[in-house]
């Protein structure tokens, strides 16, 4: 063998090469532009066919056209290459490029090397644990082909390759584990680029007639909760988002943040600080509920939160807006987890309203609904109180009204159409109507979007809440009260507020894939709680892992943290890890006993090598005992007999007795003792 | 028991351009691996004569380690940190893999074939392991020079070849032999040295030229015979006037080679007699060398021929073992003391 061509690859390393990389690339194809699976395939084939001779390597001046290609086609798609995705486009882009030239050890080395770092890649676009099972599996195809590449170039036993990597990685992991609790967590060292192309999910920022049916079919979790203390009934969890004020005759918005610049202190109550003065408006009663919630990625910057969050933390920096709900500091691009404590029985701005806000809570649209607003108005002048108007309004919906998913399109009038004429509607129609309904009377009231309900997962205490979950009901704003929900959906379908959407209207809210679905199977039902609930503890544990919890685990285990017992912790643990894995080893590659004729041979060959007669290597006992004889006849006739012993012993399979093994050695020591 | 202590060069101000340094510190180096090295032919591997640091590639492997940290620091992802953490592990782990791949390897110089003097002469070894165990890629090789990869997955022991140039005449202990492995990631390269006890026997360089040396004592009997009238084919000279036509070599001539005579010659007596005696005013070695290609020579044209050195007399004789053995005597007639081997501490010094 020649030095050049020890550096080349072999065919086996080839093949494990675009496995791995393949393994490492698709999950990553999905959230990139999809020309580069078609780059992807180029090249394959571009390969394969100069595997099979039929084409050449590129030339350098291809080489350079195709960069250039490449890095143009990224430039058109994203119009800007800074930022993640085209970052890991260019070099996914690399990656595919080198497998064109790909013909020595260096460069598949690269490769691998780029295929290491892929994989940690993907953790950036998503978390879940079939992510982490898949990555996984993306590490045991990048470790058989580093391994192919340093194995004998004719090794054609790919499931020994197989074998011996999982075996490296499986030694690998319990150091990897220590390593992920012990190793201090610093926090981010620089801004970095985040996602950019990844779609809003959840509640919007706007609501118009038809938003939250389209968005119950959405499929996915929201968010999931965990509660310390009992669950409250289902009928209590309303997840407040957000809060729709302005309204232009179709599409209701949230109040302009300048409103609230004219009132005193700041607009924003973030964590850890000072409480603003507009924390006094709102006062709780009664006992706090605490609950953690783990939610998903929505790209936008509201959190969801039961009534009146009275303290609240999560990494990201929560903080409490003007109008009594959680908004994150950056928008939530990753899953995240925050805990609040909220009063379910409370008053917000229950003394009076600022006129400014009376005139914004109360402002309806010109020349829209005229209608509805006349009957409003007619209704009021006929109850007696804005209790009983209330009730007045729920009981008309309570008469004809259906709950329907697929609610009939609505005209100009929206408000109007949906109460006197098509009177079916999901949530945001009778939210809206409601609301209008009661401004029209002159009662200040708002539109609440968010969440309600959820799905109880007894396996692990939690509730999930689906996107189907998503719902809108509104505020009423009475004297002495403050601020207080009616739920005009509840008037119409009671089982909507009281089970999940997803129960009553399974088929229409989950999609043929969803296992969701196929709730109605007690199996698969069962098999969908435990998948949901082993991806909920692998967020808390494993993604929810920060320096908090990291320093409440040391302490847990140590104790008091001093530097002290840090070093012997990690020496300790680290140690007996790595002793653990030598003895495994070393057990695997330790010599097996001997076994007695094994014994009885050492003895033989070492009194003979007393009197200079030492076995060659290479000469078989056969030979070895001959050449003795010749050299010396009394002794060779014992060495003879022994040898005889021996050999029947191990090629005829004779029984020997540990008499007859001795005896004989004891007449070859004799016949040495003559000499 | 006394271990032998490397003694260091020390620095001198001619070293200090970078390629004497370079040159200084692989002086260094070998002064440290010289007490440390065993002569023997049989090694076995094991943690003392085990040396294991991290490769090219594996520099490399910690870079991509160190990103994938950053990575997963700046995003505060876990799950990329945790990615980190494995490769991390990995490395820690590879270093035993690969250790243990090497540890318990046997090598046991078998036997060498000689050599004319700055030829490959060939040394044959055994590599083998215990039963139970297996052992891969590991690539035995005389320094800088190209190496064989072996496995011992199915066998336990196999023979390998190795060839190096025999650098001195007489018994050439071979230089130090590199047994290496990257196995398994190819991030940690462990290797040992051993020097394999097997000498190989280095015949002088054969250079043609001169008259065949002839005993002057055998001028009587081995005197040749006037060129005409002899029997025996001796070879080819270039046809000039006046030979005899009989003796031309027509088939050459047919051939397009020109005209040749053949040219006979007999002795009286069939032996002749090498002689170091007959290479009055040639330096040692030159004499060696012309006698070792007179005895090539005669080997091949089946002719008896004996051999005479100072002190050492071989009887005329025909056969391969006839002619190893002259050129034993050859290689072996006032040789050089081994300076490779003195440098070595032996065995019984480190026993």
């Amino acid at each position: 063998m020649n030095a050049p061509e020890r550096y080349l690859i072999s065919r086996n390393t080839l093949l494990w090469l675009i496995v791995a990389q393949g393994l490492a690339i698709v999950p990553l194809l999905l959230h990139l532009p999809m020309w580069l699976f078609a780059v992807w395939c180029a090249v394959l084939t571009w390969r394969f066919q100069e595997f099979r001779g039929r084409w050449q390597m590129p030339r350098s001046l291809t080489k350079v056209t195709l960069v250039v290609t490449c890095v143009a086609g990224l430039f058109s798609s994203y119009g800007r290459l800074l930022g993640l995705e085209p970052m890991v486009s260019m070099l996914v882009c690399a990656l595919l490029l080198k497998l064109l030239e790909m013909q020595r050890r260096k460069d598949a080395l690269l490769v691998m090397y780029l295929t290491f770092f892929l994989i940690g890649v993907q953790f950036l676009f998503s978390q879940t644990l079939l992510t982490s099972l898949y990555a996984i599996i993306c590490l045991w195809g990048a470790l058989s082909s580093l391994l192919s590449m340093n194995q004998s170039q004719g090794n054609h036993r790919p499931w020994r390759t197989l074998r011996l990597s999982g075996r490296l990685l499986l030694h690998s992991l319990p150091l990897m584990v220590l390593l992920f609790l012990i190793m201090p967590r610093i926090g981010s060292l620089w801004a970095v680029p985040n996602l950019s192309k990844a779609a809003k999910t959840g509640v919007s920022d706007s609501m118009s007639p038809g938003d939250f049916s389209s968005l119950s079919r959405a499929g996915g979790v929201a968010f999931r909760v965990t509660f310390e203390g009992p669950v409250p009934p289902q009928h209590q969890l309303y997840w407040r988002g957000l809060i729709f004020s302005d309204f232009d005759g179709r599409r209701w918005t949230q109040a302009e943040p300048e409103d609230y610049l004219r009132s005193a202190g700041p607009m924003i109550d973030w964590q850890g600080g000072r409480q603003a003065q507009w924390r006094a408006l709102a006062e709780g009663e009664g006992p706090v509920t605490q609950y953690s919630v783990i939610l998903e990625a929505t790209q936008q910057n509201w959190l969801y939160s039961l009534q009146l969050p009275s303290s609240y933390e999560g990494d990201m920096g929560v903080g409490l807006v003007r109008d009594f709900r959680l908004i994150s500091k950056a928008l939530v691009n990753q899953r995240s987890q925050y805990r609040v404590a909220s009063q379910l029985n409370n008053r917000v701005e229950f003394d009076a309203l600022p006129d400014w806000r009376l005139k914004r809570e109360l402002q309806l649209p010109e020349g829209f609904n005229a209608s509805s607003i006349a009957t409003a108005k007619r209704w009021r002048a006929q109850t007696s109180s804005d209790q009983a108007y209330i009730e007045r309004v729920l009981d008309h919906y309570r008469a004809s009204f259906y709950y329907t998913l697929e609610p009939p399109a609505l005209g100009r009038d929206t408000v109007d159409e949906f109460l006197w004429q098509t009177q079916q509607g999901f949530c945001e129609h009778y939210a809206s109507s409601f609301v209008v309904m009661m401004r029209a009377a002159g009662i200040p009231a708002r539109v609440v979007a968010g969440y309600q309900g959820g799905e109880f997962n007894a396996l692990d205490n939690y509730v999930i809440v689906h996107q189907y979950d998503a719902h809108a009901w509104a505020e009423v704003w009475l004297e002495g009260q403050g601020w207080v929900r009616v739920d005009p959906t509840a008037a119409v379908a009671p089982e909507r507020v009281n089970q999940s959407l997803g129960s009553l209207l399974t088929n229409d809210v989950e999609g043929l894939m969803s296992l969701g679905r196929y709730r109605h199977i007690p199996w698969l039902a069962s098999a969908r709680l435990h998948w949901d609930s082993l991806n909920y503890n692998w967020h808390r544990t494993v993604i929810g892992f920060d320096s908090d919890t990291q320093t409440d685990l040391l302490s847990d285990w140590l104790g008091d943290i001093s530097p002290l017992k840090m070093v012997l912790f990690v020496l300790l643990s680290g140690g007996s890890i790595v002793l653990l894995m030598t003895l495994h080893l070393w057990w695997t590659s330790r010599a097996a006993p001997k076994t007695l004729a094994q014994r009885y041979y050492l003895r033989f060959e070492r009194a003979l090598k007393r009197k200079g007669w030492v076995r060659q290597s290479g000469e078989t006992a056969g030979d070895f005992a001959s050449r003795i004889e010749r050299s010396h006849q009394p002794v060779g006739e014992a060495v003879l007999s022994f040898t005889h012993l021996f050999e029947s012993y191990e090629y005829a399979n004779e029984d020997v007795s540990r008499k007859s093994w001795s005896d004989a050695l004891i007449k070859v020591q004799q016949s040495l003792k003559a000499l | 028991m006394k271990k032998q202590r490397p003694v260091y060069p020390s620095l001198t101000r001619s070293d200090l351009t970078p390629s004497g340094l370079r040159l200084y510190a692989k002086r260094l180096f070998n002064a440290f691996l010289q007490p440390r090295l065993r002569l023997g032919k049989v090694h076995t591997l094991n943690n003392k004569r085990l040396f294991i640091v991290p490769s090219k590639a594996g520099f490399g492997f910690l870079i991509v380690v160190n990103l994938l940290w950053l990575t997963g620091t700046n995003y505060e992802n876990n799950l990329v940190l945790g990615l980190a953490f494995f490769l991390t592990a990995l490395f820690v782990v590879a270093i035993h893999h690969t250790f243990f791949n090497m540890s318990g390897l046997r090598i046991e110089g078998l036997r060498s074939a000689p050599c004319f003097l700055d030829e490959n002469g060939e040394l044959e070894l055994q590599l083998s392991c215990r039963p139970e165990t297996t052992k891969e890629g590991i690539t035995v090789a005389f320094e800088d020079e190209s190496s064989t990869m072996i496995d011992l997955l199915d066998q336990h022991s196999t023979e390998v070849k190795l060839f190096t140039a025999g650098k001195q005449r007489g018994w050439y202990q071979p230089p130090r032999l590199k047994i290496e492995s990257h196995y398994p990631l190819g991030i940690i390269r462990c290797w040992s040295w051993a020097v394999i006890d097997v000498p190989m026997l280095v015949y002088p360089r054969p250079i043609p030229g001169g008259d065949m040396p002839l005993s002057q004592v055998a001028e009587h009997e081995g005197d040749r015979l006037d060129k005409d009238g002899s029997e025996d084919f001796h070879g080819f000279k270039a046809y000039h006037p006046g030979a005899s036509p009989k003796h031309i070599a027509w088939k050459h001539y047919a051939r397009g080679q020109g005209l040749h005579t053949k040219e006979y010659a007999s002795y009286r007596e069939q032996t002749v007699w090498l002689d170091w005696e007959a290479l009055p005013g040639l330096g040692l070695e030159l004499r060696l060398s012309r006698l070792c290609f007179w005895v090539l020579k005669l080997s091949a044209t089946q002719q008896p021929y004996g051999l005479r050195l100072p002190g050492v007399e071989i009887r005329p004789a025909t056969g391969i073992d006839h002619k190893l053995l002259v050129l034993k005597a050859l290689a072996l007639y006032a040789a050089p003391a081994d300076s490779a081997r003195s440098e070595l501490i032996t065995e019984e010094a480190l026993a």
